[in-house]
């Protein structure tokens, strides 16, 4: 009379039996396997376990990878973004644009303002409307640079 | 623990995109270890931490267009896997040699280094070779160490389907290592 047989594992459980022993440091050598496939299968278990580094990263390497991250992001965030997404340098546009509309604006009303008429008579040399025209281009430009710079 | 910390992901990634960057920062503590175990894995340890900051610089840049459609954790996974390949891509157009860094290899494992060093780069090559379905078995049980029924869980299979999945990856990765 035969003793009843235990059921066998099939060779998936039989691998994954023996890799999670061998990732919870249990076992370093091979199963006794009569299966020459799953013997060599459970080799190859072995050789990933010992040859590639698999184990969590410490506290310490952790911290330092998190510093080193917000720094990075940081610098990437400096350089990566568009100027026209910075509030600085939309400000600075901003600004720039103003200082153009005014110099126009100056350029174009000064003349008239000063002489009373549209006409704009050749003479040589700088008239007063000119110097004062120069005047107001120059404050303009150094209060616009001052704006730029109390930022 | 407070309520930051047990906020899920999908919560993080909404106050992120509300403008809170703590947010991020969370959502990196919370997968760093998990990213830098799968990168190291595959990568030489020289380039380990570049490649980690890529892959989260890139999540940074990146999530305001992830949809949701997977898990975060998936969705990083997936990146990570991208950066790992740009990695080699650029290293191969640069026409370096594969590199294992001897130190390291000499502090981890004892016997002859130069053995060892060929051995991390056969491996590395061979699971470089094999499938993206049997590489990411291996690569979720050994390089962020989930048990099989987290892996069916995370996958949508059955355990028994995991396992041979697994017995399969294997038995692929043993056959280019023996080519």
């Amino acid at each position: 009379m035969t003793e009843p047989k235990q059921p066998t594992k099939n060779p998936d459980d039989l691998l994954a039996d023996f890799t999670d022993r061998v990732l919870d440091g249990k076992t370093a050598v091979l199963a006794s396997s009569a299966d020459d496939e799953l013997r060599g299968l459970e080799e190859t278990i072995m050789r990933l376990n010992q040859v590639l580094p698999h184990k969590a990263p410490d506290e310490a390497t952790l911290k330092r990878l998190q510093a080193d991250f917000t720094s990075r992001a940081r610098s990437a965030g400096r350089s990566s973004r568009p100027v026209w997404q910075s509030r600085q340098s939309r400000q600075r546009l901003i600004l720039a644009f103003t200082a153009i509309v005014i110099l126009v604006a100056i350029f174009i009303g000064i003349p008239f303002l000063l002489s009373g008429s549209g006409n704009i008579q050749a003479t040589a040399g700088l008239q007063p409307q000119s110097i004062l025209a120069l005047v107001a281009i120059g404050g303009t430009v150094v209060l616009l640079i001052w704006l730029g710079h109390r930022k | 623990m407070t309520a930051q910390t047990a906020a899920s992901d999908e919560l993080l990634i909404q106050q992120f995109r509300d403008g809170n960057s703590n947010a991020f920062n969370e959502l990196y503590q919370r997968h760093l270890s998990s990213v830098y175990r799968r990168v190291r894995f595959v990568i030489p340890e020289a380039d380990v931490e570049d490649v980690t900051q890529e892959v989260f610089l890139a999540a940074l840049k990146s999530l305001g267009s992830f949809r949701g459609e997977a898990q975060f954790g998936t969705w990083l996974r997936t990146l990570t896997n991208h950066k790992v390949a740009e990695y080699y891509r650029k290293r191969n157009r640069k026409g370096e040699a594969p590199q294992v860094p001897l130190f390291d290899a000499v502090a981890r494992t004892e016997g002859n280094p130069s053995k060892i060093m060929e051995e991390r780069i056969a491996l590395r090559k061979a699971l470089s070779q094999i499938s993206d379905q049997y590489r990411e078995v291996i690569l979720l049980r050994f390089a962020e160490g989930l048990q099989f029924n987290e892996i069916a869980e995370l996958t949508g299979q059955n355990l028994e389907a995991v396992k041979s999945l697994f017995r399969r990856a294997i038995s692929a990765l043993r056959n280019h290592l023996d080519k």
